[in-house]
């Protein structure tokens, strides 16, 4: 099949078949450039810290496994993807409901939302977000007739499904995440903007309701709120983001060096190496490392939006913007929280944070985009 | 174009990131390098032990241990989202420090220690604490095990920690604690006295060597601990803690540089201190209202004796009853507990009445009276006086003219040596008549000036807190208080009375049992006054493992010399010897003391005097005082003093007190006292035991039964709170 609206498909001439010639290397360099400087920040932030086996080594693993996981995503074509969409969606459910059991899920400060596998922890919520993109892309991108009210309930209900079971759990950030990949991709495929605006209303009525009822515990209202009125919010989550911002800002211009942070060596910003892991490059690298980590961060995203762009079907594009809302909400929370200006969620930084999971499953994304991005002209 | 308001928005999400770090990093860079400081390290703030407190000969009779208390970390606590504990605290907050507290009191239950929530939530919430302070919880014992549990749980147990302190123990049980005196947390009024101040403070301290105080720093009280407080005292310093993002110290930036106080050599022998306290205590109990020779009937509940050496000052044994276990004070005193240490029902067993209370000397006061009158020529000692058993006012026409011996015996024909040692009493009311008659030639005060010479009405200048100087009354003193409160008193200008009182050591005349001994030890070496000596050195250990007794393991920090604080002369050296024979002839046949001194006799001769102060309906207060060996070659080694109120003649009950001990020490048979609690191993190891109480509780003096306890009559214990004298003239 030839896009013959692509102009620039057939003045290049390429061989259409060697999928694999149009991979996308600027945003290969930027993901592993990123993840090499991740792998360098979580080292700094564990070297002190006891454990079994080094979180430095364990990271390496995950990212080995990310790397597999990106080629495999990336070399199946993803139309062929959307043949086992419903599949693989169903699946993820599944990983979702059992982890709620107890016995087979294991609960960590009071969140049941992993599977232990010996050493490693599999967070399904993670897998989830990933096949829950590529089915509603799938769907959304293939409905011949106008989009229009039932699709966007159609897509509302295969969003909300693992986000209720996600909210059992609970984890409220995970969730977040969806909201914003489901604004984009519905905004995207062309939902008509009445419906949206409606949506959009009846959101935010909600939100405030869950604030107000007793859905949400005490620490996930006081992390949302916290940023707002710190001193409502209790001692962990304001000591937290002040802990943070303290060791970022003492960083300085050219930051203390690498290995020479005394908060970062001392310990002294909690949750480190996943959700502040920010705070490393902010006191060691100071702000031109961290300049540079952004726009590493930039980058990809750029690339990400780019070839939403050039995707020759609606299915790429929608893909493209799931993983681009995804990783824009990621970035944006995660350094805004290690600033000190988005409340304290758990949310990682994709190839940055430690997580096998979370690290996973960004590598998975990449391979989506690739995917599109080499077949753009098959 | 949907794409394309992503991608701005994507634009301006980063910008905004660029934004705030560039605000953090660059252009709020120093606010927070100064801020973080702060949250970074711990100033920890360290006591170094107390020195020791050793005897003459060595024996610790103070030393350190362990003890073990779990307390709260009020500033971790409060980080752990427990709370300030003040009205402020959010619901989630209280609802947090109860889960916390059930658990802590479960576990402490669950260990033998039951413990209350309830008491955990009151503690918490006292505001005595401030909210970075720790909290005590439970301080007695506190095994290992539970210790360490609570350092491997204490993600269960937020801000909630054992921690070792070091406290004093007491090897030799109660046995001199009015002289030891005790250890307790600095209060605000103690934080501005002079030798505190003078240390400066923890973070501005006066010099290297000094030992600036922290609000919650131990001082001694009272005794001993107070009054070489800057021997004992260790060296505080600061441990810098790294602390991490919960509080938990993660390592040390600054060690502390701390130091053990220096070890205090008392002059007292602890093995005749045991003695003392005990055959001080045997007496008092003997003088109960079943005693014989007592009318009224006596009623001892209280006493005290003193030993000085003669040669040099240095008080060998002081004894005060009742006593109490200083072991009880070593975590703090609850209110109940001082109540019932200084209530008057109880008998005041905090108080040392060896030198902080005052009493009527009665005839022992005839030592003075007799200096007074060979000084102004009023006793010519060869004369011979006919002792009628009363003694009549020369030209009295009102009011009192006649004075009699107690009892109304009469004597017959004595001379100066002769009423010494048969304690005339008419002898000497006629010293203090002719004294007051002719006081145009002697002047006002020959009898007041003699008491001073002895060290009467003046404080002895012992280093121990709180000493009474007495009353020596004289014209001028009479007009002087008179006039501050007339009320209290029934005249205002001295009388002949007032001198005849005074010549017998009644009435305006009070005296403390150390200035008592004191004055006759002075008597016994020939005149030289010493200052009493409590210590007689300060040391460091050269080497822990190497044992105190030998100096030399032992670097000398000060010595203690004996100090003169004045000088009595006899008009000539015959005269002297009258009198030395006069005291001798007390312990012998015909003397005032010789019935109980041939109960007990001493391995070489005795020099003393009885005295029988009367005090308004009560019995008589009993003293004797005297010194040994009174050979008049040899210098005297022991000058001992008993005093016991209601405790009758001093024949009956002080004298043998002294004959007792002083009987042991002159064969050499004091019992050697051991230890109760095991000495630690080496000097200035804090000894981990978890034996404490050796000593039973204080015991509470039973009241009065006649009521008598209660009436105005102490007044002659206490003449200094100003009350008139309601004494009459008595005999000894």
């Amino acid at each position: 099949m030839i896009t013959t609206t692509n102009p620039r498909a057939s003045v290049r001439n390429h061989d259409m078949t060697a999928a694999w010639r149009h991979v996308d290397i600027v945003l290969v360099s930027l993901v592993a450039l990123t993840s090499l400087l991740g792998s360098l920040m979580i080292y700094s932030a564990t070297r002190n810290k006891t454990a079994s086996i080094p979180f430095i080594d364990k990271h390496v693993i995950f990212v080995t496994i990310g790397i597999a996981a990106m080629i495999a995503c990336a070399s199946v074509d993803y139309i062929k993807l959307r043949d086992w969409a419903r599949l693989l969606y169903v699946l993820g459910v599944l990983s979702l409901i059992g982890v709620l059991i107890p016995g087979i899920g294991s609960e960590h400060k009071g969140i049941r939302a992993w599977y232990d596998i010996g050493p490693f922890q599999i967070q399904p919520a993670e897998v989830a977000k990933v096949l829950t993109i590529v089915a509603v892309a799938s769907y959304l991108g293939t409905q011949i007739e106008k989009l229009g009210a039932k699709q966007m309930i159609v897509a509302l209900v295969m969003f909300g499904v693992p986000m209720g079971l996600i909210m059992v759990q609970p984890d409220l950030g995970t969730n977040l995440v969806f909201v914003m990949i489901a604004a984009g991709m519905l905004a995207v495929a062309g939902i008509p903007m009445r419906y949206l605006i409606a949506l959009a209303i009846i959101g935010v009525v909600g939100v405030v309701g869950i604030l107000q009822s007793d859905t949400l515990d005490q620490y996930q209202r006081d992390r949302l709120t916290s940023f707002a009125d710190p001193t409502a919010a209790t001692s962990g989550a304001v000591y937290n983001t002040k802990q943070s911002q303290t060791a970022i800002s003492l960083g300085g211009l050219t930051g203390k060096g690498y290995l020479n942070g005394e908060y970062t060596k001392g310990g002294s910003v909690p949750e480190q190496q996943t959700d502040f892991i920010f705070t490393v490059p902010g006191e060691e690298l100071g702000f031109l490392g961290s300049a540079v980590l952004l726009l590493l961060l930039g980058g990809i995203v750029w690339r990400v939006w780019r070839t939403a762009q050039l995707a020759r079907d609606q299915v790429g594009t929608l893909i493209c913007i799931g993983v681009l809302c995804l990783f824009v909400f990621h970035i944006f929370e995660n350094v805004g929280m290690n600033l000190g200006i988005m409340p304290v969620t758990g949310i990682p930084l994709p190839f940055v944070s430690y997580g096998g999971s979370a690290t996973i499953s960004a590598f998975a994304c990449m391979g989506l985009v690739l995917n599109v991005h080499m077949r753009r002209f098959s | 174009m949907r794409l394309a308001v992503i991608g701005v928005i994507c634009v301006a999400l980063f910008a905004s990131l660029f934004v705030r770090l560039y605000y953090l990093q660059v252009i709020d860079h120093q606010t927070y390098q100064v801020q973080s400081k702060a949250v970074h390290l711990r100033i920890k703030h360290e006591e170094g032990p107390r020195g020791r407190i050793l005897d003459r000969n060595g024996k610790v009779l103070v030393d350190n241990k362990i003890s073990v208390v779990v307390g709260i970390d009020k500033q971790v606590a409060r980080g752990d989202g427990l709370g300030n504990g003040d009205k402020n605290d959010s619901k989630a907050q209280l609802a947090k420090r109860k889960k916390v507290f059930q658990q802590l009191a479960g576990l402490l239950t669950r260990s033998g220690l039951p413990k209350k929530v309830t008491s955990i939530e009151t503690l918490y919430t006292d505001p005595r604490y401030s909210p970075n302070d720790f909290v005590p919880i439970i301080d007695e014992g506190v095994t290992e095990e539970l210790k360490a549990y609570l350092g491997e749980h204490h993600e269960d147990f937020p801000g909630i920690v054992a921690k070792a302190r070091t406290v004093r123990v007491y090897p030799y049980g109660n046995l001199a604690a009015h002289l030891l005196g005790y250890v307790g947390q600095i209060t605000e009024s103690e934080l501005s006295l002079p030798d505190v101040k003078s240390q400066g403070t923890t973070k501005n301290p006066a010099g290297p060597d000094a030992k600036p105080y922290a609000p919650d720093d131990q001082i001694g009280k009272t005794g001993v601990e107070r009054a070489y407080e800057q021997y004992l005292r260790g060296k505080p310093g600061d441990t810098i803690l790294q602390v991490d993002a919960r509080g938990q110290s993660i390592g040390i930036a600054k060690e502390p540089d701390l130091a053990q106080g220096d070890d205090v050599w008392l002059s007292i022998d602890i093995d005749l201190q045991a003695a003392t306290e005990k055959r001080l205590a045997e007496q008092i109990a003997a003088r109960n209202p079943g005693a014989k020779n007592c009318k009224p009937a006596c009623n001892a509940k209280e006493g005290s004796a003193v030993i000085i050496n003669p040669s040099n000052g240095q008080v060998l044994a002081m004894a005060s009853y009742p006593t109490f276990d200083p072991s009880q004070l070593v975590n703090g005193i609850s209110t109940d507990l001082w109540e019932k240490l200084n209530s008057k029902e109880n008998g005041k067993p905090m108080l040392n009445r060896a030198l902080n209370e005052s009493f009527a000397p009665g005839s022992t006061f005839k030592l003075v009276t007799t200096l007074a009158g060979l000084r102004t020529g009023v006793i010519n000692p060869a004369e011979v006086y006919q002792d009628r058993g009363k003694y009549k006012l020369e030209g009295c026409k009102a009011g009192k003219c006649e004075f009699q011996n107690a009892g109304g015996e009469a004597l017959g024909g004595v001379n100066l040596q002769e009423a010494i040692t048969r304690s005339s009493d008419t002898y000497f009311f006629r010293v203090g008549d002719v004294l007051w008659r002719g006081r145009a030639q002697y002047g006002d005060t020959p009898i007041q000036d003699a008491a001073k010479d002895f060290g009467f009405g003046q404080k002895s200048g012992i280093n121990l807190p709180n000493e009474s100087a007495g009353v020596i009354g004289s014209p001028e003193w009479l007009a002087a208080v008179y006039d501050k409160n007339p009320k209290l008193w029934d005249h205002r200008s001295w009388t002949v009375g007032d001198n005849l009182n005074a010549a017998l050591g009644q009435g305006l005349v009070a005296v403390t049992p150390l200035q008592l001994a004191n004055a006759y030890a002075t008597f016994a070496n020939g005149g030289t006054r010493y200052v009493p000596q409590m210590a007689i050195r300060v040391t460091r250990p050269k080497s822990l493992a190497k044992p105190i007794v030998d100096l030399k393991n032992v670097r000398l920090v000060k010595t203690f010399d004996a100090e003169v604080a004045g000088k009595v002369d006899f008009p000539n050296s015959d005269q002297y010897a009258i009198v030395y024979n006069g005291f001798q002839g007390v312990t012998k046949g015909g003397g005032t003391a010789a019935s109980s001194f041939a109960d007990s006799p001493t391995a070489w001769p005795m020099a003393g005097k009885t005295g029988t102060a009367q005090v308004k309906d009560k019995a008589d207060t009993s003293l004797f005082v005297g010194w040994g060996p009174a050979t008049g070659f040899e210098p005297a080694q022991y000058a001992m003093v008993s005093v016991i109120p209601e405790g009758g003649f001093g024949n009956d009950g002080s004298a043998p007190v002294v004959f007792g001990v002083l009987k042991q020490a002159s064969e050499n048979t004091l019992p050697i006292i051991v230890p109760a609690v095991p000495q630690g191993p080496a000097a200035g190891t804090p000894v981990a035991t978890t034996t404490t109480t050796t000593t039973p509780p204080i015991e509470i003096a039973t009241s009065d039964p006649t009521g008598a306890g209660t009436s105005g009559a102490e007044t002659t214990t206490t003449p200094t709170t100003g009350a008139p004298p309601a004494t009459t003239p008595g005999s000894g």
